[in-house]
């Protein structure tokens, strides 16, 4: 019994190490229009080159500060906590900024 | 030295004591950096004041991107409660330096063309606090 599970413990180390690197539960769709704004969240630029929307992770903070900027349009940010992704997450809304025009 | 156990639990209990005033007497305090930019991503020149104290932020030179594209760290402490306002007051640069240090937001953006953004911080949100500046309507 005990070889036939050390035999299989390579496999589920690994199992284990690839649940632990995937996405967590409040990964969630951030898009922004138009969709060549820039997006910068908690202070970072986000996004760049990537195709959009792009999935992002917001597990690792209490809050984040979502920014999206444009040359021709007024700036626009929203706060997100992590009530307010649970939230999102429960009912499958994602993270969407609509930018207005100067 | 020969102490007694009731004067070793004495002294625990001193030491106990004081490590808890200590610890409830100090002021929360934090490292946050700041930086602004305008709505083209470029470095935007600002004065960081912090919980409308105007006076002190010009006095401690809290200027961002004065020379350049840089960014300002201030150890901040939360005396009163775990949250502090930051208004991000653009400023106008001659040749490195401010003319105007402005003492309000209807000033600053008088005198930038930018218009200001105030934020509320809180403890334990992310080190950087990053402002974009969209210019003054008509400007």
């Amino acid at each position: 019994m005990a070889v036939k599970f050390l035999r299989r413990l390579p496999l589920v180390l690994s199992a284990l190490f690839l649940a632990a690197c995937g996405s967590s539960g409040y990964s969630r769709l951030v898009s922004v229009n138009p969709a060549d704004a820039s997006v910068y969240i908690n202070g970072e630029r986000i996004g760049q080159g990537s195709s959009r929307p792009f999935t992002f992770d917001f597990s690792k903070a209490e809050r984040y500060y979502v920014q999206a900027t444009h040359p021709d349009y007024q700036p626009e940010f929203e706060w997100f906590d992590l009530e307010k992704i649970k939230n999102m997450v429960q009912t499958g809304t994602d993270v969407k900024l609509t930018l207005r025009s100067r | 030295m020969n102490r007694s156990p009731r004067s070793n639990r004495l002294r625990t209990l001193s030491l106990s004591a004081l490590l808890a005033c200590t610890a409830c007497g100090s002021i929360p305090t934090r490292e946050f950096e700041f930086d602004a930019i305008d709505v083209s991503e470029n470095a935007r020149p600002c004065l960081v004041v912090l919980n409308d104290d105007w006076t002190t932020a010009a006095e401690k030179e809290r200027f961002v991107n004065l020379a350049g594209d840089d960014s300002l760290v201030i150890n901040i402490e939360f005396p009163k409660g775990p949250e502090f306002e930051v208004t991000m007051a653009p400023v106008l640069v001659v040749d490195g330096k401010v003319p105007r240090v402005p003492k309000s937001r209807k000033e600053a953006r008088d005198y930038s063309g930018y218009v200001e953004e105030v934020r509320r911080v809180r403890l334990t949100d992310p080190r950087k606090v990053l402002c974009i500046l969209p210019k003054k309507s008509g400007s």
